[in-house]
């Protein structure tokens, strides 16, 4: 009965024409006959308004110290809708019941009152929390999980009050619930819930708290976590890492519910399935425990994509026989009671009324039937087209279905798929936010380093989440959370500027590597078709060595190549986390200490690198070989002709080759190649390990600035490494003449022979 | 006679400007909040929380059980707290109305067309 949550006023007041029940049913020319059909009309159909009157908003149900709604309750069930806000706030006791047909009295508690005959009530102006509770606890716990308890929750252990994040009146902050008397509820946005969405989100966010420090809320400083996990998760989601509360996740309204204390007995037409799908009798289990406690457990939550960000949810599966209509939306269903006198009458006497519903087996052998093969759901349909009949309903361009989750069936063969969202089992099945019971934050995922989340043998990607509760063995089925999250095993796809940026640095990479590589093809053919001269000339030319690097270059370059080596090999397992989902990613991730090692050892490297670029500007700057190697290193003409002279020798047109000087084009190339790849790495890099300072330099910079940065890094760094790998390796080891290479990387030397072929122009 | 027309003009002025501010000053009046409305609910901002009470019947006579007087009918939340707060802004609130008055959307009236407002009165599950 609505009116043993709803605080009253409203629907319980008014009826649809906005005329106040028992006002309008008093009225003789409305014709409102007490108990009876009046037309059918669902606001006064067998309703009897004039005697028990209506359900007034009941002010102190919520702002009464003490309340008891267990008194209100009864008087509700009793159809003394007038006299319920009398006994629930103990002013007095309330003989009589309307639907029994007396006409209820009052006497009043005159200890209640003071000598002048007025009441001084303990008015709380904000509610407490077990007024809150008297409607939320049970709605709360079937399909939502909740507890609200301190047991389960940082914020009740904190003793906040529900209205401290559920802000109203002069408390709340966004104008569309702001003001005087102002009572619509801060809300959140509950995706199975559709009353004022208008209204959605103008709850206190935990940013509101966590940020500013509200309400004494701890400001949280997430060390080390990347900027795109604020931006794509709820905090709920790791501040959630189990889920303390069972909740509903298949509601299976195809059979009928033989557990005990299941009041009032039509609820048998619903069973219950937990989260590890198991029948779960939860009339029967709430029954047994007092108001505001539920035992505990322990599970993990599924996590789904919900606007944008990842939430822990309970979508809960819908199992139920429907009404479709030909050319009309929707599908309709049978009533409660007309299913549940079926399956009543049927047990009676199993062989005479409906006796197709015995072919209904318990496959699983779980205790409870399932309708899951085609001959099981036939039996269904048939039997509810049978019982309808017998009612009298013709079924005349109407079609009996089974529906199951987001499909439905007339005879469990051919199957038609109903539309729905991608966080929905079925567009007929709530979902709900599981945004209480908070655990604390050293529990918090993520609190005992990245592999929590990312490692194959997480739970966060990989989790097996039903899909489907019966298969045709009466088996769950599964697939693995992160499609449900939004993944596919696939790099991310961005828009706007991080989409630009990684455009930008795809096309360099591969316009840049393509250029490599066709240079390295033609050079490798000409010197191979070259080869046996250059062996002559090389015996031929000077003998002994020159010293071509001095001990701060060679420095540099071991520095460098340390460097590249650490950033190559941590960023090869770090590059995982680019392809959420797949498990060849997540197992680079969680390999050998897993991400906060390999961070580790690419910051280190980082460091490395950045210490070397100052160390290469310092360098350029006071020492006189340096000045002047940096001024050799700064592109001129010449190298544009003897990149073009170059081309003509390796297809054949020059039998000469253009004579370098101390650097030739593609070692500045080279050179310039690795200076803009410091920049954008060293750069890109800081500002995604120090995100705090970014966010302080560029106020207002959003998570998809930090996307940029990423894409930035990952495509350059690929670039880098292919070029290194490609490029400087064929140039100083595998190009013809020069296998196995030189230590010319630790003494600096080059032969005088070698500096005559390839830096005939060099001034020693 | 001159000096007629001018004390006429000056008459004129005189009424045209009394009337004028008359006018002003009503629709003034009409839309500011009476000030004893604007004490009472100083008052009540003052004290936080209500002071003793009389109990109110639907029909807003008071309830004294102490002198017997209408001591034989419950009391009425709407005439006993409506007696200082709006009980019409504050039943507007979204826990008292459960959807009532509001208009389904369209996906969600496609797949419910029996419903008549997005309140949980059933239909989903």
């Amino acid at each position: 009965m609505c009116g043993v949550c709803h605080p009253g006023g409203g629907s319980l007041e008014y009826d649809r024409a906005g005329n106040r029940y028992d006002l309008f049913a008093k009225d003789p020319k409305n014709n409102i006959t007490p108990g009876g059909i009046n037309g059918l009309d669902g606001d006064y159909f067998k309703a009897n308004w004039a005697k028990s009157g209506v359900l007034e908003a009941d002010c102190l149900m919520c702002h009464l110290k003490d309340y008891n709604n267990g008194l209100r309750k009864k008087q509700i069930s009793a159809l003394n809708f007038r006299w319920a806000a009398t006994a629930g706030a103990g002013f007095g006791r309330i003989s009589g019941s309307v639907a029994r047909g007396d006409t209820p009295t009052v006497t009043y508690d005159l200890s209640r009152f003071g000598p002048d005959g007025k009441v001084t009530l303990p008015v709380m102006k904000k509610p407490a929390n077990e007024n809150c509770l008297f409607c939320h606890h049970e709605p709360g716990w079937k399909k939502r999980g909740q507890s609200f308890s301190k047991r389960t929750d940082v914020h009740m252990r904190a003793g906040l009050l529900c209205v401290d994040c559920h802000v109203t009146g002069r408390d709340a902050t966004d104008p569309r619930i702001y003001g005087r008397e102002e009572h619509q509820i801060g809300k959140g946005d509950d995706p199975g819930d559709f009353v004022r969405d208008d209204l959605d989100n103008t709850m206190r966010t935990c940013e509101d708290c966590h940020e500013k420090g509200i309400l004494n809320a701890p400001i949280p400083k997430h060390k080390g976590f990347p900027p795109a996990h604020f931006e794509h998760i709820a905090c709920q989601t790791c501040h959630m890492p189990w889920h303390q509360v069972k909740a509903a996740l298949v509601q299976d309204a195809s059979v009928f519910n033989k557990s005990p204390r299941i009041s009032p007995p039509p609820k048998r037409i619903w069973s219950f399935y937990g989260p590890d799908m198991k029948p779960w009798n939860y009339y029967g289990f709430a029954l047994g425990y007092p108001e505001g406690l539920q035992p505990l457990t322990q599970y993990r939550p599924v996590h789904g994509l919900y606007k944008g960000k990842i939430y822990p949810l309970n979508r809960v599966y819908t199992r139920w026989v429907g009404i479709k209509t030909a050319g009309k939306a929707g599908i309709g269903m049978p009533h409660m009671k007309d299913i549940f006198m079926m399956w009543k009458t049927h047990m009676d006497a199993p062989d005479k009324n409906y006796p197709l519903l015995s072919a209904i087996k318990d496959d699983n052998r779980d205790g409870f039937p399932e309708v899951n093969r085609p001959d099981e759901i036939r039996a269904l349909v048939a039997s509810v087209s049978a019982m309808l009949k017998k009612k009298g309903e013709t079924l005349n361009g109407r079609q009996v279905v089974f529906v199951d989750g987001d499909r439905y069936t007339p005879d469990g063969n051919t199957w038609t798929t109903i539309p729905k969202k991608p966080y929905e089992y079925s567009p007929y099945g709530s979902v709900f936010k599981y945004s209480h019971d908070i655990c604390p934050a050293k529990n918090a995922l993520g609190a005992k380093g990245c592999t929590e989340c990312h490692s194959d043998k997480s739970d966060f990607f990989f989790a097996q989440v039903m899909k489907h509760p019966f298969d045709a063995n009466g088996k769950p089925t599964y697939e693995p959370q992160y499609k449900l999250m939004g993944y596919d095993g696939h790099s991310r796809r961005y828009a706007g500027v991080a989409a630009t940026t990684a455009a930008f640095f795809k096309w360099l990479a591969i316009i840049v590597l393509a250029g490599l590589f066709i240079h390295i093809l033609l050079d490798f053919c000409a010197r191979r078709r070259d080869i046996k001269n250059r062996k002559e000339k090389y015996t031929q030319g000077p003998e002994g060595e020159y010293q071509r690097f001095n001990p701060n270059f060679l420095a540099q370059h071991l520095l460098l190549a340390v460097s590249v080596i650490l950033l190559t090999v941590s960023g090869i397992f770090l590059w995982g986390l680019r392809y959420p989902g797949a498990h060849w990613a997540a197992f680079l991730t969680g390999a050998a200490g897993g991400i906060d090692f390999w961070r580790l050892v690419h910051r280190a490297g980082g460091l490395v690198l950045t210490f070397t670029c100052f160390y290469h500007i310092i360098y350029c700057i006071v020492h006189p070989e340096g000045r002047r190697d940096f001024v050799l290193m700064l592109p001129r003409a010449k190298d544009f002709t003897d990149f073009f002279k170059n081309l003509a020798w390796f297809v054949g047109l020059s039998k000469e080759r253009p004579r370098f000087g101390r650097f030739s084009y593609f070692e500045k190339f080279d050179y310039w190649a690795v200076f803009w790849g410091c920049i954008v790495m060293v750069g890109t890099g800081l500002a995604m390990w120090f995100p705090e300072v970014v966010t302080w330099l560029i106020p207002g910079i959003t998570a998809h600035g930090f996307d940029a940065f990423k894409e930035a890094h990952a495509h350059e760094a690929l670039l880098a490494v292919a070029a290194i790998f490609i490029w400087h390796i064929y140039n100083i080891h595998f190009r013809p003449g020069r296998f196995p290479g030189s230590l010319m990387w630790m003494h600096g030397r080059m032969p005088k022979a070698e500096k005559a072929e390839e830096h005939p122009e060099e001034r020693e | 006679m001159q000096g007629y027309n001018r004390l006429f003009m000056f008459f004129l002025v005189i009424g045209v400007l009394l009337a004028g501010s008359t006018a002003y000053a009503l629709v003034q009046a009409q839309q500011q909040v009476p000030s004893d409305k604007i004490y009472e609910q100083a008052k009540q901002d003052a004290m936080g929380i209500c002071p003793p009470i009389f109990l109110r019947d639907e029909n807003g006579n008071v309830i004294n059980p102490v002198t017997g007087v209408n001591a034989d009918v419950p009391y009425s939340p709407k005439q006993t707290c409506g007696k200082c707060h709006d009980y019409g802004k504050i039943t507007e609130g979204f826990h008292f109305m459960q959807g009532k008055g509001e208009k389904m959307t369209a996906g969600y009236a496609a797949l419910y067309p029996w419903c008549t407002t997005p309140g949980q009165y059933g239909g989903r599950w």
